[in-house]
């Protein structure tokens, strides 16, 4: 094969946008032409950089002050639509029974937008919209939905009808309700009620919501909802947790879920089989992006490369995003590597050791990373305690990594034994070793160390949520105990923490099921 | 460069749909929309202008022009290409009356980071070393006078494709040319990129 004819070949080929022999005879013009390879390399690089400008999180009041705007506008907002049906004082520390409210709160957001537009309050706007209510301000808004939906729910007697009065729920109580439960909406539409149910607070309300189960349980093609959501990653509790992460599709069981539930318990090289055989089938578009990272936390960088190189190619935006930060991470390792070889004399000092260890970390090499974190941890010694604790909790970090979840849980206990008055570090080993015992199936042990952690005092809210959600989880998957779990979850629904708080209200649904 | 937020990856009521239940008085279909894509106007408002202050003004704008016209919308069209329209016009505007008195193009430092790096420090794993939050402030500051010398027609087609994930043939509709001519802009944009990234070293 020639030189391609243009440049935007070459673009095309990394926008994953070739048929497969077109692709096919590029891949191996590519292997013979420098020029072509290194237009391809440079290209690459300008995605990587662009890759470093993450999006910004919207302002909590944007939506708040866009809301102003609109009802301003008085298209649709009419005062009437807007009744706030109950304000009354509330204790300020939340409870358990605060996961209703929280709930409502998210909900009547825009209508309370409205009301404060509407000059009635400017602080209720403000409660609504950060679910924390200000001292002194009564902690309990909570308007009634709008006449439109009650008109459709109330009212509907044919299929048809309970469809759109489900969609209009749904709406409404959009923090309950997910894609799952939408795409078919009859089938899904006892979810999308209870749902309902659960963000309303008055009698009224619930009568409509019954009203609408009776109908739904009328109904010829009624099918009761099967459970779509399947609490497969919830162990990933202190890893980032996404929402998205805690669903999977069951049956047929997803294979990447299992092989990501293999990698949570260290079981990396199955892991990597299981992965392996969805990627050579080519069925799953992030089992490549799935084998590529799990090489490359195993330190493999060229089977690392080989694998994100094919996720870069893929349709899926996010799949693409995702390879390419990490090959900017695989980048990143060779060049940690090279400094590395290029280190001369053993450490000594535990500050050489740290630093060894924090470069074998960049370079993914994570099983001498965190033998140096231990040599660093016994070099600082009681000279520098803070250093010490420090390099322990790395060193435990890295062998969870590694697979050796066991070693992990010890040294991360460690850590946590050390401080009677925990701070970040200390807490979050706590969790950690609750977390790591769980994925050994040490289940009784893992919520007993979590009762134990609990007991101190958090460092800060986030982190306390944390360790309640993983004990909940925990209690409710594992052990099964349904009233443990939703104390553990209640709290955690409550403590306005973004996507934990929803989590845990997943899970709490899920539970009830 | 993830760009949906909690509500759009579970809703799955189509855009289409929602602005057509808006139009039938429910304000809620108008909140969702706005939820589903607010974050995905901003910044590319953002990147646009390399401004963040003002891109949620006008990414607001943006959203209160489609709240006026909603009754106008052709559903037989997408409607985030209609919004991405809606939101590049009040841009471009804004960059014609920049033009007479230039303002820098910036990136806020904290919405830069190595890939990995966040995730790091969610898991209260080893972070950074100097070396390496040093070489990135480089990389960040030669982005920035990258796109800041762009002209804005090959910036925005460069940040609907990359950043927003969009077909060359749906960016062809916001920036009202070809697909091709998309394509062809992208890949100049990159070059320019590489250019000024190698000219700083940083590469």
């Amino acid at each position: 094969m020639a030189c391609p004819n243009t440049k935007l070949e070459l673009q095309a080929y990394l926008d994953g946008e070739l048929a497969p022999a077109r692709r096919a005879a590029l891949e191996e013009h590519l292997a013979q032409c420098e020029e072509c390879r290194r237009e391809v390399e440079e290209l690459k690089a300008v995605l990587q950089v662009l890759g470093g400008w993450q999006d910004r999180e919207v302002s909590r009041e944007f939506e708040l002050s866009l809301g102003t705007k609109v009802a301003t506008e008085d298209k649709i907002l009419k005062p009437e639509f807007v009744r706030p049906t109950a304000v009354a004082a509330a204790p300020a520390v939340a409870a358990a029974p605060a996961r209703r409210r929280t709930l409502a709160w998210a909900v009547s957001g825009w209508r309370a937008a409205a009301l404060a537009a509407a000059a009635a309050s400017a602080v209720i706007g403000v409660v609504a919209f950060t679910g924390k209510a200000p001292v002194n301000v009564p902690s309990r808004v909570i308007a009634r939905p709008s006449v439109d939906i009650f008109g459709v729910l109330s009212t509907a007697t044919t299929p048809s009808q309970v469809a759109d009065g489900c969609v209009y729920a749904a709406i409404v109580s959009k923090t309950a309700v997910t894609a799952e439960t939408l795409d078919a909406p009859r089938v899904a539409a006892s979810d999308v009620v209870y749902a309902f149910l659960d963000t309303v607070d008055s009698q009224a309300d619930t009568n409509v919501g019954r009203k609408l189960i009776n109908l739904l349980a009328e109904s010829a093609t009624w099918e009761r909802p099967k459970p779509r959501v399947q609490l497969a990653t919830v162990l990933d509790g202190l890893g980032g947790l996404f929402v998205r992460d805690l669903y999977a599709a069951e049956p047929p069981a997803d294979p990447l879920a299992e092989g990501r539930r293999l990698e949570l318990q260290g079981r990396l090289r199955e892991a990597l089989s299981k992965y392996g055989d969805v990627a050579a089938q080519g069925k799953l578009p992030r089992a490549d992006l799935a084998v590529g990272s799990l090489r490359l936390r195993m330190g493999d960088l060229e089977g690392a490369q080989t694998a994100l190189e094919r996720a870069v190619g893929d349709t899926d935006a996010i799949v693409r995003a995702s390879a390419q930060g990490l090959l900017s991470e695989l980048t990143d390792a060779r060049r940690a590597r090279g400094k590395l070889a290029a280190l001369g004399a053993v450490p000594s000092t535990a500050a050489e050791w740290y630093r060894q260890g924090v470069l074998e970390v960049r370079a993914y090499d994570f099983r001498n990373a965190a033998n140096s974190f231990i040599k660093a941890a016994n070099a600082a010694g009681a000279s520098d305690p803070a250093l010490a604790q420090d390099a322990r909790f790395r060193s435990a970090w890295c062998h969870k990594e590694t697979g050796q979840i066991t070693t992990a849980v010890y040294g991360f206990r460690e850590v946590m034994g050390a401080s009677t008055t925990p701070g970040v570090l200390e807490y979050s080993a706590g969790i950690e070793q609750a977390v790591g015992l769980s994925r050994i199936s040490q289940y009784g042990e893992s919520v007993a160390a979590s009762k134990e952690l609990v007991k101190r005092q958090p460092p800060n809210r986030t982190l306390e949520a944390l360790a309640y959600f993983h004990k909940g989880s925990v209690e409710l998957r594992n052990l099964k105990d349904t009233n443990a779990a939703s104390e553990s979850l209640g709290r955690v629904q409550a403590s306005g923490q973004g996507n934990l708080s929803y989590a845990a209200l997943v899970l709490l649904n899920s539970g009830a099921q | 460069m993830t760009r949906q937020n909690g509500s759009e990856k579970y809703n799955q009521v189509p855009d289409e749909t929602l602005v057509e239940i808006f139009n039938r008085g429910s304000r809620e279909a108008f909140v969702e929309l706005v939820q589903r894509y607010q974050g995905r106007i901003v910044n590319f408002i953002y990147r646009t202008l390399g401004d963040f202050e003002r891109s949620e003004e006008l990414a607001q704008e943006s959203f209160l022009r489609a709240f006026r016209k909603a009754e106008s919308f052709d559903s037989r069209y997408r409607f985030s290409t209609w919004l991405y329209t809606i939101a590049k016009n009040l841009t471009s505007n804004e960059l014609r009356d920049r033009s007479r008195r230039p303002t820098p193009y910036t990136i806020e430092d904290e919405d830069w980071a190595s890939a990995g790096q966040a995730a790091n420090e969610v898991r209260g794993g080893p972070g950074e070393d100097p070396e390496r939050v040093l070489l990135n402030k480089e990389m960040k500051q030669a982005l920035e006078k990258a796109l800041g010398k762009l002209s804005s027609e090959h910036r925005m087609a460069l940040i609907l494709k990359e950043y927003d994930g969009l077909t060359y043939g749906e960016i062809a509709d916001i920036l009202d040319t070809s697909a091709g001519t998309i394509k062809s802009w992208v890949y100049r944009a990159k070059r320019e990129i590489y250019r000024i990234l190698k000219e700083m070293g940083v590469v």
